[in-house]
């Protein structure tokens, strides 16, 4: 004998109880009821597979425990309140910044003053170049110039300064990933089936060499994605974020396209202490776009090789 | 639209041939039960460990009613749902131990679960901060992520039945997920303060 548990009520408590809307004396009269009926907790398993889905569309398929690297702030209103705040706590209003800083001015206003009394001769090879510290940190931007070694006090100076690592990406190819079949909205065919697995992107063929010094921190990285402005601009596309390290995908996240500047570039933060020396790691950014044929296709690419300089 | 199977047997006869050692009963109230109890331990502790949470609860449920210490005092769903409330607080008590660096010598209050625990622990976290979050979501915005997430439903079915056009949808469901990943932020950013404070 089936007795029917169709109380349009119970059908709602059961949502209400997966979302915790429930006092905590209603929630313990339904599970009274939940213990004994076997619809009831099959609909419930239902909404906890629902929720399940939406944290994984909003951390990343990871764990929160496997999460590494923090995209950029979902809003460029709060990426720059959170950079500013940030660089400021952290690099500015620090003693040991101070400290640099001041290195920095001993170093830079004798050079300086070198610069112009030697142009003013007319002699040539004494531009020793304030930026070559900097190149040395921003190794994504350009391979470091040949030529003579920057001041070991500049350069030291310039290394507690954030380093920002411009990144660009290699040539990616139009629809290495097949598009999705008959998928209108979200991750899969609904919520509730596992989403397809992500094909790797391509490693690069020379991943770019990162390098921090002990005990490492965390790195801010400037992904020059290219993605169009308009592409980005668009309500319906968002895009995630990846970390590959070789076949497995570490993390993901998605970002909406409010997130990056209007060039394409999208800032994330690399946390070090994650990273293993002498493996090779893949960022990619792909398109998530439902519906769209180029659905899931990697935008950017680009491979690094983490290693701590000791 | 749930069923419940009448009982052949009431839960007080099935309590009282477990006392006299009817094993079949035993497996006749484990099968009435056991898929109720899964899904409450799947929403208070999570689905990593779920299956752990249930067999202790029918475990200590068993053994009490051989020993007879149930004497249909109350319901029997009753009975074990308060079991397994209380196994769920105890095992996040101990994921939070875990968690904070605390050492256990009692060995019954060793891990037995087969999931990592702490990670188990972190990620049932992050449901109650969706949870949390979800309840902060505009009307529209919640609804079009209920029905996409919690009900599976396509964008074209929602724009059915909600009488909007698709393209509103997917901008709906676009924009939730950046509020639900604001207030998730926000709240973890409170959370670190509040931590500090009392550090401090």
């Amino acid at each position: 004998v089936t007795v029917t548990c169709s109380e349009p009520e119970r059908i709602a408590q059961a949502r209400e109880y997966v979302l915790g809307a429930l006092s905590a004396a209603s929630a313990e009269a339904f599970e009274d009821h939940l213990a004994g009926c076997a619809g009831c907790a099959q609909r419930v398993l239902e909404q906890t597979r629902g929720l399940d889905a939406l944290v994984d569309d909003l951390l990343g398929v990871g764990s929160v425990s496997d999460r590494f690297v923090r995209a950029a702030e979902t809003s460029p209103g709060a990426r720059r309140r959170v950079d500013l705040w940030a660089v400021l706590a952290r690099h500015v209003l620090s003693p040991a910044a101070a400290c640099a800083y001041l290195v920095l001015l001993l170093a830079v206003v004798p050079a300086f003053w070198l610069l112009v009394s030697s142009r003013g001769r007319g002699r040539e090879g004494a531009s020793a170049p304030a930026g070559q510290g900097r190149d040395t940190i921003a190794q994504g931007a350009a391979p470091r110039p040949p030529g003579p070694p920057a001041s070991s006090s500049l350069e030291g100076a310039v290394r507690l300064l954030p380093p920002v690592l411009k990144v660009f990406g290699e040539e990616t190819t139009r629809g290495v990933t097949a598009p999705r079949q008959g998928s209108p909205v979200g991750r899969g065919e609904n919520a509730r089936e596992p989403s397809p697995e992500p094909a790797p992107p391509e490693s690069s063929p020379r991943p770019l060499r990162l390098e921090w010094p002990s005990p490492g921190g965390s790195l801010l990285l400037e992904l020059h994605t290219g993605i169009d402005e308009e592409e980005l601009r668009d309500p319906a596309s968002a895009f995630v974020v990846e970390v590959w390290k070789g076949e497995r995908l570490l993390w993901s996240q998605h970002v909406a396209g409010q997130s990056f500047e209007r060039d394409g570039t999208l800032r994330i933060t690399l946390s070090t202490e994650r990273l293993s020396s002498a493996a090779v790691y893949t960022l990619a950014v792909r398109l998530d776009k439902p519906g769209d044929p180029f659905d899931r296709e990697v935008l950017f690419r680009k491979s690094i090789s983490a290693s701590r300089r000791p | 639209v749930g069923s419940q199977t009448a009982p052949s047997l009431d839960d007080t006869e099935i309590a009282e041939r477990i006392h006299a050692g009817d094993r079949s009963a035993e497996a006749e109230m484990i099968r009435r039960y056991e898929s109720g109890l899964r899904a409450i331990a799947t929403v208070r502790a999570g689905r990593e460990i779920a299956s752990d949470l249930v067999q202790d609860t029918l475990t200590v449920a068993i053994g009490n009613l051989r020993r007879g210490e149930w004497r249909a005092q109350g319901p029997l769903p009753a009975y074990l749902t308060a079991i397994l409330r209380n196994l769920v607080r105890r095992s996040l008590a101990r994921a939070r131990e875990t968690r904070d660096g605390a050492e256990t010598s009692d060995p019954e209050r060793l891990p037995s679960l087969n999931a990592d625990p702490h990670a188990a622990a972190e990620r049932q976290e992050a449901r109650l901060r969706v949870r949390r979050a979800l309840m902060c979501l505009t009307d529209p915005h919640r609804e079009v992520v209920l029905r996409h997430y919690f009900e599976g439903e396509s964008a074209e079915e929602i724009a059915r039945r909600m009488g909007t056009p698709r393209g509103t949808v997917l901008s709906r469901l676009h924009y939730a997920r950046l509020e639900l990943l604001e207030v998730m932020n926000r709240e973890g950013t409170a959370g670190h303060k509040v931590q500090g404070s009392e550090t401090s």
